[in-house]
């Protein structure tokens, strides 16, 4: 597979806060790859860092096989920029947003014509086509974002976290435009905080913490790296001696009991349920209702980067 | 860049607050000054004084009467002869009367007029006898026409008391035209003084305040450059990180920028040009070129100001806003722009330091229309254009390093 992104060893200080600590990333082709971290973790100066927008102390980057440089124009045209802040002219019209956007891209404008109407049609401005930025909705400015980012039919894609604010019919229309752009052969970088998108559409997944990858594999491979294998909960009245004993189960990692809802998450293991309710049968308790989760991107994300608050 | 250029233009000409000191600030100075000159200008530029005369008599008295009056006045409206030439030059409109009864009643049903008569004169042996209304509510104009008229008609009752006195004398003086030459001049007032002008056209005080004016405007067209400079840039705004990882040249996109700014700035100027000329009445001399250079010479130097602005380092956009309109108040305080005392302040400070105007833009952009208005040669004029592009050619420099820069360290 042709490597679309490589970046190698890449650091960055901000004085004496080390923002991205020998990061190395390779994204290939047809790939849509999620960017995963806590806030402040680097995924956001890595991603200026590739698009040369910030210096950096050591390192390489190359797209496309090639060094990227702040004077790559020829790279520069085959990628395509979704910002975390909309960044648009509130001056001007939807459609002249979009079109200036991709005159950056494409100077010609009888062919820039028609890109500019398959992205208003990608994301579904077509009635405010005339509408100034202030006069849209959170959702129909970040779709306006989007369409400023990909008018010109990018090959790479990066999407710094477009679904911030957006109700969820946007959110739902953004996920299935980006999954329908990378079948039409973009690769896409999807950076963001919602753990369900990025299990939803990435193919790939990288977590950082401290400029630093600290795991990366597809969602499945992710979840084999953490211990957690399921979560049971069983609605039931549970005494505190059946707590204690459930507890000491050899599987059982975690405990938690509240309004009536015994929660247990266990390794991954044979016969976590039966287990459980062997335990519960010990201390006569009858059952209600009973169901048990895999592991999520969610559980993965706060065992490796852990649960402490971040600024 | 067609593209950068063409949507750079349409968002600036679209920014409502930018344009408010770009191009409204200065139409309604312009329309500030023209209410507050033009009552001053009206008294300066006095019309003919109108007044109705009763018919001289056919003696000799009446007829000398009647030739003083024909040499100072355009005829009343029932003459078609006077012509516009005819009215610039003369003091009175006259309106004769049959007897001074009608003389009363044609004063008296103009008293509400617009223009009201100033009075009547009837000659009574010989004599002028002046008649004025005498209106309690009489302005400072009307007052000045009613000593205008007492005036001239005392003029006329000591130089024709002077003329019969000589001719008592000398009988034979009218006979000798050198010496009834001699005698006109010497009763001539207008003989006594003669007007020149050292400058191409005439001072006048109130175009300093729309020179002024014109400066001030000038750099306040330096708001529109920092509005699109400050959005160029990625340390500065999220629009400009967004450009900025665009495929279109960097050198380009500040080419396609300045001119863009430069356009905008320069209509906002010419329209206050247009209106000073056309609306206010400032009198430019009819040198329109030369005005239309000044103009587009100073937007640049606007745009620069507004791009250097744009570029200091650590300050939001709304500190640099002050910052220019800082520097655009205290530059036009020295241009003489805010009333007479502060322009004679500014006065004693260019003349104690010369230098203060060399640097000084507003001022400069002042003088240059000074210098098309006064100067037959082009040299002060093009003095002060070569200031201005110094200026402008130092600010683009100053602004270089910062434009150049493509990554930045942090965002």
């Amino acid at each position: 597979m042709e490597k679309i992104v490589s970046v190698e060893n890449l650091v960055k200080r901000y004085g004496s806060l080390l923002a991205l600590d020998h990061l190395n990333m390779e994204i290939e082709r047809g790939e849509i790859f999620g960017l995963l971290g806590p806030n402040g973790s680097g995924k956001t100066t890595a991603i200026h860092c590739i698009l040369q927008l910030l210096t950096y102390d050591k390192g390489e980057i190359r797209l496309f096989g090639q060094p990227m440089t702040q004077t790559s124009y020829d790279l520069k045209r085959r990628i395509g920029v979704v910002p975390q802040n909309v960044a648009v002219f509130n001056e001007l019209t939807v459609h002249e947003n979009i079109d200036y956007f991709c005159g950056l891209y494409i100077p010609e404008s009888a062919k820039r014509k028609a890109c500019v109407a398959d992205a208003i049609r990608f994301v579904g401005l077509e009635d405010y086509a005339r509408t100034r930025p202030k006069k849209l909705s959170g959702g129909l400015l970040r779709r306006l974002n989007i369409a400023c980012g990909i008018a010109h039919k990018p090959e790479l894609v990066f999407f710094d976290e477009p679904t911030v604010a957006v109700d969820p019919q946007s959110r739902a229309s953004i996920l299935s435009g980006i999954q329908q752009m990378n079948a039409e052969g973009s690769t896409i970088v999807y950076t963001s905080h919602y753990m369900e998108e990025v299990e939803e559409i990435c193919t790939r997944i990288m977590i950082m913490d401290k400029g630093r990858t600290l795991a990366c594999g597809t969602n499945e491979e992710l979840k084999r790296l953490v211990a957690a294998g399921e979560k049971i909960v069983i609605e039931a009245d549970v005494p505190e001696g059946a707590l204690m004993r459930i507890q000491a189960l050899p599987h059982a990692l975690s405990v938690g009991y509240e309004d009536g809802q015994l929660s247990v998450t266990c390794e991954n293991a044979e016969h976590n349920v039966s287990d459980v309710l062997e335990e519960l049968a010990r201390a006569h308790v009858r059952a209600g209702r009973i169901w048990a989760e895999p592991p999520t991107l969610n559980d993965v994300f706060l065992e490796i980067t852990g649960r402490e608050l971040r600024d | 860049m067609g593209n950068t250029f063409k949507y750079t233009l349409l968002s600036l000409i679209r920014m409502p607050g930018v344009l408010v000191w770009a191009l409204a600030f200065p139409l309604i100075m312009s329309t500030i000054f023209m209410m507050m000159f033009q009552p001053l200008e009206e008294e300066a530029e006095m019309d003919p004084v109108r007044i109705a005369i009763v018919q001289p008599d056919e003696s000799a008295e009446g007829q000398a009467f009647q030739a003083f009056l024909e040499a100072l006045s355009d005829e009343g409206e029932d003459s078609a002869e006077s012509s516009e030439d005819d009215a610039d030059e003369a003091l009175f409109t006259v309106t004769y009367a049959a007897d001074a009864a009608e003389a009363e009643r044609i004063v008296q049903d103009s008293l509400g007029s617009d223009d009201p008569y100033t009075g009547y004169v009837q000659l009574e042996e010989g004599e002028p006898d002046v008649h004025v209304t005498g209106s309690s509510d009489t302005t400072g104009i009307e007052k000045l026409r009613s000593s205008i008229l007492a005036a001239v008609m005392d003029s006329y009752v000591a130089n024709s008391s002077l003329i019969r006195d000589l001719m008592a004398q000398d009988p034979l003086l009218a006979s000798d035209s050198s010496r009834s030459a001699q005698i006109a001049e010497l009763v001539s007032p207008l003989q006594a003084t003669e007007q020149i002008t050292v400058t191409e056209n005439q001072p006048q005080e109130t175009v300093r305040f729309y020179f002024a004016l014109l400066g001030m405007a000038a750099l306040f067209g330096g708001s529109l450059g920092l509005a699109a400079f400050q959005r160029l840039k990625p340390n500065t705004s999220a629009l400009g990180a967004r450009r900025a990882v665009g495929a279109t040249s960097h050198g380009r996109t500040v080419a396609a920028t300045v001119a863009a700014t430069w356009v905008v700035s320069f209509a906002c100027l010419f329209v206050a040009y247009l209106y000073m000329r056309f609306v206010a009445g400032v009198d430019f001399a009819g040198h329109d070129g030369e005005c239309l250079l000044v103009t587009a010479v100073s937007a640049l130097l606007a745009t620069a100001l507004g791009c250097a602005i744009s570029c200091i380092p650590h300050v939001p956009e709304d500190g640099k806003n002050g910052i220019l309109t800082g520097i655009v108040c205290f530059a036009s305080f020295f241009a003489g722009l805010y009333g007479q005392p502060t322009m004679e302040l500014a006065d004693e400070i260019s003349r104690a330091f010369p230098a203060a105007d060399w640097v000084n833009p507003a001022t400069q952009i002042s003088q240059a229309f000074y210098s098309i208005m006064y100067y037959s040669s082009p040299g002060p004029l093009m003095g002060h254009v070569a200031i201005l592009l110094i200026m402008t050619a130092l600010l683009f420099i100053l602004s270089a390093r910062s434009l150049r820069r493509r990554r930045y360290a942090s965002l």
